[in-house]
């Protein structure tokens, strides 16, 4: 027995006798995972100062040491501290920054004088500053400040010191903040040191939240207009307004920006006249869609037709913002006006994408004709063209461009919602599905009680095979198949219907005719486990819990010639419940199903 | 779709509005907000991150671009890059994502013993934050994580999506609205946790970085029971059923009885460890918590899944896809007609988006979070300690039990630390 396990047997033996321990059957064992277990449960239940110098002692083992140092750290015996201050100057298997680091977990009064030595020296800073932070000793000020001015990863130590300040002193803290708003290098902290300044209520707001507007990080901007907006000083925005002739370009914007934040009377033509004057007229026309009226859109139309393309850029996305705030207003003549203008002349490709995506919101079928044939935007042109389908009056005109966007969209819901619209007007829909080799039509029961483990999720109740015509016992009561067809493009049949829909399972089944004997695959989605049997034989199935995609799984099998039998059956826990079957070749090519 | 060429960071530097605070101002004259779009990182691309619930329903968003995806497993890196037609750049270190300045907000969707640094750290990047829940794996990381926080500014949504589900608003107004009289007791049923046989340890799969999986967690070989999905029924990573479906169903819990800021005050715990199981949380359990108005709190891992408010006037019970009441005239007052109205969310998504570009609280909140996330662990402790436990919501420390106190935190394995 190596010495290592005596010890460790000792130490268990004691602290059983100590602490009245079930005794562990694991430290029986020599292998250096029951002994970690059983210092794991040593730290959960260990007191008194002869437990922790044992722990002590296996400081000094390379492969336990570890797992001694969490045990003294969770242990809020003072012998546990004094041991772990102890060894921050002596020897032994462990690294002295994982020490320092415990330390400063449990908040160590008693190590500061020695992690201050540790600072003196330059040594292990990057363990000894975060743990003097989290201590909070006021003695630990000046090394942190040095911290903060030295580097930038020492600012988060800084701001948790200075807020351990804050709750003992917040004169003090508020003094502290003002000094990191500036000195700090990164804007977060810049930032935090100012909501630190809120949170102490110091009278100093303002000046430090304009200075911070002035700065070149756009979230120390934005959360410095925030704290102004939320409390403005009285008289802030006759002081901003006045400023505004004396600035430069950059923090006129700001000004305007806030001006209009504090929702100030002359906010929108002071607006208005920075772009008649056209000096930097950007954040004008960005700050255009927060008033309303008809000048603040020809304003904004106007605005496409500027020579400078970021102008332009900010004009279309005002327009857009317009067009989307009358939308909200049931306007839609008004926005449609506006994305007629931005289809017609936008500013960038990606403005385009955007006219295309409020075309679709507008659905008002004078826009079809413009909507862009640019192959990039090509799904989301499907997409505005299906809402617009649903308001085309003549019924021919109607089906073709449904049938188009059915067989020509990539996604999931456009073609759905094509095929839906198809549906409605009484047209076949199976064949789409069933043209990308998904069975749409099943006949379907349930539910039944959850299978609580593989196996019995690899069984099913019909051992003759499903009689359709024949009533079936379920949960005590007799059910019928049930006849269902999903007008899903993914042949995705959605079974939250069934009662009770959480922890039960449903079966599915089909007879499909076949004109000869093959290899086939059977790629199969489920939400959430799926088995499959395939003219009895049990072909494919995952217990498992998860959302569907489609051709989650993938099924090898063989078709007879004539009829074969498929019987689905799907897991539920909660939430969406679904599956989908697609038919391919051999080579998992799908079989178009409609030929 | 074509990248936008305006991210948040370069829109927020030119919009005037969307402040902390300035979302009710916009409300209450008539104004919906400015459009924006919200450029995001997301940590943890397995079948829950990399899947429909987020990295799908991002790139489904108008106003969200997935621009990096992060994970120890290269192939989830991989597949999700290629989700997102290769517009996001792959990580298998999260730091060198939160070194990226062209982000706003990071989605943190990895397992629970990695929250806290995950999160802390990407407050502390300047980066709003919406973090999967359990929020914690301890009560003392939950409290790191709301003050980092709060110390940030940062928007914090938990994913507790319950909050944005109708019915569950409705339900928790129901009872704060008195409509059910006064309420004696709550039954939350969350599910028994799993069995499975042990499998041996293995060597790692190639794409996996098991020490990165682990990270803060303490150093075991690789296991596939530990691993994805399933890390979730193991103390070193995370909580069992208590903390999976505990902290959505103790969450509405907790916002129906106003206890979003508290907690209860006694709790005792048992549960059953069946012997042969390779996980390590408890299969049944019966948890019972007694908050300070007398309220009783039952969670049990028995009986069908949701929540149940025992009241005066009857009861009401609620869960995803149903609410119903022993009286039909108890659920006669519809959501957002009564006087006590609750935050309203119908998306938590776009809850999360709305709210960075408002800069306000987001649905699920994560001091509120934090409070449910707690209730959770200490169910948790007083089963494994196996005795009733006193719990003081403001100090967030078991009264006179050092021995129950020690669970309230875990050491990290260096070098992670806080």
């Amino acid at each position: 027995m190596r010495p290592l396990t005596t010890a460790c047997l000792a130490l268990l033996a004691l602290a059983g006798c100590h602490n009245q321990l079930r005794p562990f059957s694991t430290v029986e064992a020599s292998e250096v995972t029951a002994r970690r277990a059983a210092i794991r449960k040593l730290a959960l239940t260990t007191t008194g100062t002869p437990a922790c110098l044992e722990l002590d002692a296996l400081l000094d083992d390379a492969v336990l040491a570890g797992d001694v140092l969490f045990a003294l750290e969770r242990i809020s015996d003072p012998e546990a501290e004094r041991i772990l201050v102890d060894r921050l100057h002596r020897a032994s298997a462990l690294p002295t920054s994982a020490i320092i680091r415990s330390l400063g977990a449990r908040r160590a009064a008693s190590a500061v004088p020695s992690l201050l030595t540790f600072a003196g020296a330059q040594r292990h800073l990057h363990a000894v500053i975060p743990a003097l932070a989290r201590i909070g000793d006021d003695r630990a000020e000046d090394v942190l400040r040095a911290a903060l001015q030295s580097d930038t990863r020492y600012e988060a130590d800084w701001l948790r010191f200075v807020e351990g300040v804050a709750r003992r002193d917040p004169e003090r803290a508020a003094t502290l903040y003002v000094t990191t708003t500036e000195t700090a290098r990164l804007p977060q902290t810049r930032s935090a040191a100012l909501l630190g300044l809120v949170r102490v209520d110091h009278a100093d707001i303002e000046r430090v939240a304009l200075l911070q507007l002035a700065s070149t990080n756009v979230r120390e901007r934005h959360l410095s207009r925030a704290l102004l907006v939320r409390r403005p000083p009285s008289g802030l925005a006759t002081r901003v307004a006045a400023r505004l002739g004396s600035t430069t370009a950059p923090m006129r914007g700001e000004l305007l920006r806030l001006l209009t934040a504090l929702r100030y009377v002359g906010a929108r033509e002071l607006v208005l006249r920075e772009i008649q004057l056209d000096r930097d007229s950007r954040p004008a026309f960005q700050l255009l869609p927060s008033f309303d009226g008809d000048d603040i859109a020809e304003a904004a139309l106007g605005g496409l037709r500027h020579e400078r393309p970021d102008v332009r850029r900010a004009a279309n996305d005002a327009v857009h913002q317009l067009a989307a705030l009358r939308l909200a207003t049931d306007d839609r003549n008004g926005a449609r006006a506006l994305v007629e203008a931005t289809l017609l002349q936008p500013a960038s490709d990606a403005l385009l994408g955007e006219s295309v995506d409020l075309a679709e919101r507008i659905a008002d079928p004078v826009l079809l004709p413009l909507l862009p044939t640019n192959s990039l935007l090509h799904q989301r042109v499907l997409k505005a063209r299906l809402a617009i389908a649903a308001n085309l009056t003549d019924k021919a005109s109607r089906l073709r461009l449904l049938d188009e966007i059915a067989r020509g969209s990539t996604d999931r819901g456009t073609r759905t919602g094509a095929i839906r619209q198809l549906k409605n007007l009484g047209a076949d829909t199976s064949l789409y599905a069933r043209a990308a080799g998904f069975l749409p039509r099943w006949h379907v029961l349930g539910s039944f009680p959850k299978a609580t483990d593989p196996k019995s999720f690899e069984m099913h109740p019909f051992a003759a095979g499903p009689t359709l015509d024949q009533p079936f016992e379920v949960r005590g009561k007799p059910k019928r198949w049930k006849q269902h067809e999903t007008i899903d493009a993914d042949g995705h049949v959605d079974l939250t219907f069934l009662r009770p829909n959480s922890n039960a399972v449903a079966y599915a089944f089909l007879e499909l005719d076949w004109p000869r004997a093959e290899k086939i695959t059977l790629k199969v989605g489920s939400d959430d486990g799926v088995a499959l049997w395939v003219n009895g034989q049990l072909a494919h199935a995952n217990f498992t819990t998860r959302g569907i995609r489609t051709d989650n799984d993938t099924a090898k099998t063989h078709f007879l010639k004539g009829k074969n039998h498929l019987l689905v059956k799907v897991s539920q826990g909660g939430g969406g419940w679904e599956f989908c079957v697609r038919v391919a070749d051999d080579k998992g090519k799908p079989i178009d199903l409609t030929r | 779709m074509p990248p936008h060429p305006l991210s948040r960071r370069r829109f927020l530097s030119h919009i005037g509005v969307g402040a902390v605070g300035v979302g009710p101002l916009l409300r209450a004259s008539g104004r919906p907000p400015v459009l924006d779009r919200v450029a995001l990182g997301i940590v943890g691309v397995g079948s829950l991150g990399g899947g429909g619930h987020h990295l799908g329903r991002c790139l489904r968003m108008n106003d969200i671009d997935v621009l990096a995806v992060c994970d120890a497993d290269s192939q989830r890196v991989d597949r999700a890059v290629a989700k997102t037609n290769g517009r996001a750049q792959g990580y298998r270190d999260f730091r060198r994502l939160l070194e990226r300045s062209d982000l706003d907000a990071v989605l943190v969707v990895t397992p629970d013993h990695w929250h806290a640094l995950h999160a802390v750290h990407a407050c502390e990047a300047g980066f709003d934050v919406y973090c999967e829940k359990p929020l914690s794996l301890t009560v003392a990381g939950g409290r790191e994580m709301a003050n980092a926080a709060r110390r940030y500014g940062t928007v914090f949504q938990v994913g507790t999506q319950q909050r944005s589900d109708k019915r569950f608003r409705w339900a928790c107004e129901l009872v704060r609205n008195g409509e059910l009289g006064k309420i004696r007791e709550v039954r939350v049923c969350i599910g028994r946790g799993p069995e499975a046989a042990p499998m041996p340890n293995a060597t790692p799969p190639t794409q996996l970085d098991w020490n990165m999986w682990l990270g803060p967690a303490p150093a075991v070989p690789y296991n596939q029971r530990r691993s994805h999905y399933t890390f979730r029924w193991f103390w070193d990573y995370s909580g069992g059923k208590m903390t999976d479906w505990g902290a959505h169903h103790h969450d509405i819990a907790q916002w129906a009885l106003d206890m979003e800021g508290s907690g209860p005050r006694e709790v005792e715990a048992e549960g059953v460890w069946p012997q042969g199981n390779a996980y390590e949380t408890p299969v049944d359990f019966k948890v019972r918590y007694v908050y300070d108005n007398g309220v009783v709190m039952n969670t049990v891992s028995k009986g069908e899944n949701g929540i149940t408010f025992v009241g005066e006037r009857g009861e009401l019970f609620v869960s995803r896809g149903k609410i119903s009441a022993t009286a039909k005239e108890l659920l006669d007052k519809k959501v957002g007609t009564m006087p006590i109205q609750l935050y309203e969310s119908t998306n938590h998504h776009a809850n999360f988006v709305q709210c960075i570009k408002e800069r306000r609280d987001p649905a699920s909140n994560v001091d509120a979070a934090h409070r449910t996330a707690t209730v959770c662990h200490i169910g948790n402790i007083a089963m494994r300690v196996g005795r009733k436990l006193s719990w003081d919501p403001e100090a967030e420390r078991f009264t006179g039990d050092d021995a129950a106190n020690r669970l309230l935190a875990k050491p990290m394995r260096r070098p992670w630390s806080l």
